[in-house]
């Protein structure tokens, strides 16, 4: 787990919130959340980004304080935070069910967090109007939850997070109850807020295309521990995990043999049919004779290229072809994998394909990655290679 | 306008079988709960105003003291032969007690007076000339005016007098009604005992099921089953064994005195059964489960999120429950407190157990003349007044509800 080399080099990072060490244990048997290091620099968005089960929402709480960490520390602004009650940590938390108080209008949510904090009440409804302009509520403050679209919930959700200005904000899948076309209207409005205010977000989801397009930084988890902390073109990438290139996007996944390496960022691999790759090591020893998975990028495999441009190929029989609108997916079988996707966009429908035809498949160097396969022996390549998007 | 008759008529034709099958279910317990419930206890709630058994034992005497005011002084020859008359017919009918019995209710200690001559009636053993003379000569108590009032004043097939009897009125022989004397007006007091008894019990298990249902709720599934079944013991103990432990619990060398002695806390045993306190812990120890279902079935369905985005926002724990949780809670405390509070009106046989003669509850005074006294006229009406009262909790209950919802609606 490093850091990408972009962020790491600058000096004078400001840290906001810093976990050291941390981890959670439920039952005192399994970790939850095992030794995690993050930092979280302010102003930033930051997605908790993993699949049902590795640690975001616990990690969140810990933040949050409704879970106590059983080991390492939490601080905010250099201080730790592990012993101060919820109440006093002065962070906005979004639920995913948004957790409105449903007999309390909207206003009356709003006001929730003025009214703990002892404001005036001119001084309340100031601000309740205010942020209802913000979320562009303002004709809907005497209705109750319930008398609420989903989006609009959300909207007060985030809006009585944010009333008191915290410094932190902090969401559990909150859009997760949404459908997709608002979904994508409000994580353009998330993003625009945060922006706007210059605040800490840090967001939990298991959808990795908003994960993707909203953040600063992606922490990808997985069964509680962090597989990398990068910008969404480094997790999608430059993967450091399998798990990572597995679970952002999709990839086809072929296991080979390390043969050697005869440069820099470059390692030859021999697949069980005797076919030699040669690809990009990420996480692997260069030794001769490991277990590797190589991994590549649908969009990236290119149907009867040169071979000079691609050197890396495989013989394949195309057994489908899918149009999905924006491009087309065509599935090929060979000797060394069946179900190897290849992307092509629309206009290259011109290349003539059909079911039943046998092509070559091609892909650069750069666009092959190699991971040990040791680290990834419980996960079936099949679900996770394919299963995505 | 032809459309919407042909659809609604269709609509109709539709509707009507199933109609049909609703009503077949629901025969079969109606039809029960009308001959074993609602005709038994209708025919009980009519005893109260009832006054056949005297009117149609007395027909004559009805007849005859029409016209009769208390004003008028003793009535005349023609009330003495239709009563004597009457009262022959009666006990030859085996009907004497029973007249005996409600003109008793009415002058208490007239019950001898009404038997001994309704016997000598039957055998003749009145002279025909001057019976009025003779009567009087031998029972000198048929010379009280206030009897014969009493008994004028109440000739119609349908009487107030056991009514007004259960809420310490009268009517005096003018017609107006009025308290009855003081040493004898019991049942407003004993209503108010028993409302006040009541609230209190409901206002304790109030308090006490809130931090047990928080726990229920809190707690994993299977520590809340053996804190569910924990609370159910006391109810599915039998009343006999629930008494003796209190017995054994409250008595003056029993376990509580002998710790606070030993404890230095008292000097002399506190007398703990037979007081107001003994029956409070045996009526909430048996209605607190009640409450606590009540507040745990609310519970369950608040998202627990709620109180934590309320702390999340900043706010103190106890200022969260207030305004974030109890309100939600609320509901269930409104069903909790109608079921404890109108059981709590029907205790009768707790009080009688345990309870000194001043925790005696309305309900023992029903049972007290339905088995004791035979009265049932009273006892009747006793009961129509605790009706009365379950309807006014019950609209108070329902009003308050509304409001409440209403404020939290908005
Ligand atoms: N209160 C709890 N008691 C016991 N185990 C818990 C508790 N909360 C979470 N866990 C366990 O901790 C692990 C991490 O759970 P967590 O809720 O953090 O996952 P998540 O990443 O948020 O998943 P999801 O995407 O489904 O919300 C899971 O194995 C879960 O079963
Ligand atoms: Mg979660």
């Amino acid at each position: 787990m490093t850091t990408d080399k972009t962020e790491t080099s600058c000096e004078t990072v400001d840290t906001h919130v810093s976990f050291k060490g941390v981890g959670k244990s439920f039952d005192g048997k399994a970790w939850a959340v095992r030794d995690l290091d993050l930092q979280i620099t302010r102003g930033e968005f930051l997605t908790l980004l993993g699949p049902s089960g590795s640690g975001k929402t616990t990690t969140l709480m810990m933040l949050a304080g409704f879970e106590t960490p059983t080991a390492g520390e939490i601080s905010i602004d250099s201080r730790r935070i592990d012993r101060t009650p919820a109440n006093r940590r002065g962070i906005g938390l979004v639920f995913q069910d948004y957790a409105l108080f449903p007999h309390m209008t909207v206003a009356e949510n709003l006001a929730f967090p003025l009214q703990a904090r002892k404001y005036p009440r001119a001084e309340i409804e100031k601000h309740v109007k205010h942020i209802l302009d913000m979320v562009q509520l303002s004709n809907m403050e005497s209705r109750r939850p319930d008398q609420l679209s989903g989006g609009q919930q959300q909207r007060v959700a985030l809006a009585r997070a944010l009333i008191f200005e915290p410094k932190l904000v902090l969401m559990d899948e909150p859009l997760g109850a949404l459908d997709k076309k608002l979904r994508e209207q409000m994580q353009f409005e998330l993003k625009h807020t945060h922006d706007r205010l210059g605040v800490t977000f840090i967001y939990v989801t298991h959808d990795q295309t908003e994960a993707l397009t909203m953040s600063d930084r992606v922490a990808v988890f997985n069964e509680g521990v962090i597989q990398q902390v990068s910008t969404p073109d480094g997790v999608y990438e430059r993967p450091e995990t399998s798990f990572v290139a597995n679970f952002i996007g999709e990839n086809n996944c072929i296991t080979g043999t390390v043969v050697g390496s005869e440069r820099q960022q470059e390692i030859t691999i021999k697949l069980e049919s005797g076919k030699i790759l040669k690809a990009t090591p990420r996480n692997v020893d260069t030794n001769p004779g490991i277990k590797a998975l190589v991994t590549v990028r649908p969009e990236r495999a290119v149907i009867d290229a040169d071979p000079g441009e691609y050197p890396n190929g495989l013989k394949a029989t195309i057994v489908e072809i899918v149009y999905v609108g924006d491009h087309i997916r065509i599935v090929l079988d060979s000797r060394e994998i069946s179900g190897f996707v290849v992307k092509i966009s629309n206009e290259s429908k011109m290349i003539n394909v059909q079911k039943g035809q046998d092509v070559r498949i091609g892909w650069r160097i750069k666009d092959c990655l190699v991971f040990d396969i040791t680290e990834q022996a419980h996960l079936s390549v099949n679900e996770i290679g394919l299963g995505s998007n | 306008m032809n459309d919407g008759i042909d659809v609604k008529s269709m609509h109709d034709r539709g509707r009507t079988p199933s109609q049909w099958k609703y009503v077949l279910c629901i025969a079969p317990m109606a039809v029960f709960l009308i001959v074993t419930f609602f005709w038994p206890v209708a025919r009980f709630l009519f005893k109260s105003v009832d006054n056949s058994d005297l009117v149609s034992n007395l027909p004559r005497t009805v007849i005859a003291l029409a016209d009769w005011k208390h004003t008028d002084g003793i009535p005349g020859e023609d009330v003495f032969a239709a009563l004597v008359q009457d009262l022959a017919d009666a006990h030859a009918n085996g009907k004497d007690g029973i007249v005996a019995q409600k003109i008793n209710q009415r002058v208490v200690g007239t019950r001898y007076l009404v038997i001994k001559t309704a016997r000598i009636a039957a055998k003749g053993g009145f002279a025909k000339e001057a019976l009025r003379e003779n009567v009087l000569k031998r029972f000198s108590k048929w010379g009280n005016i206030e009897l014969w009032s009493a008994i004028a004043n109440d000739l119609k097939p349908l009487t107030e007098f056991y009514l007004l009897m259960s809420v310490d009125l009268q009517k005096n022989p003018d017609g107006h009604y009025e308290s009855v004397p003081e040493e004898q007006a019991i049942f407003l007091q004993v209503f108010g005992r028993t409302v006040w008894i009541s609230i209190v019990v409901t206002l304790i298990c109030i308090v006490l099921a809130l931090p047990v249902a928080h726990a229920i709720v809190a707690a994993r599934p299977n520590v809340a089953r053996v804190l569910i079944t924990l609370i159910l013991f006391p109810l599915w103990t039998s009343l006999l064994v629930r008494t003796i432990i209190w017995m054994i619990l409250l008595q003056g060398n029993g376990p509580i005195n002998s710790t606070l002695q030993l404890l230095g806390v008292i000097n002399k045993p506190l007398n703990l059964i037979y007081t107001r306190f003994s029956l409070y812990v045996a009526m909430i120890q048996v209605l607190l489960p009640m409450m606590i279902f009540s507040i745990v079935a609310v519970m369950r369905r608040i998202p627990v999120n709620l109180m934590k985005a309320a702390l999340s926002l900043g706010s103190p724990w106890l200022w969260a429950w207030w305004r974030v949780q109890l309100p939600l809670i609320m509901p269930g405390i409104f069903t909790g407190s109608a079921i404890v509070f109108v059981f709590a009106l029907g205790y009768y046989i707790t009080p009688a157990l345990i309870g000194g003669p001043r925790e005696q509850m309305i309900s023992s005074f029903i049972a007290f003349y339905t088995n004791k006294t035979l009265n049932w006229g009273l006892a009747s009406s006793l009961s129509i007044q605790l009706l009365f009262l379950l309807v006014l909790v019950w609209l108070i209950m329902l009003m308050s509800r509304f409001v409440f919802l209403k404020r939290t609606e908005k």
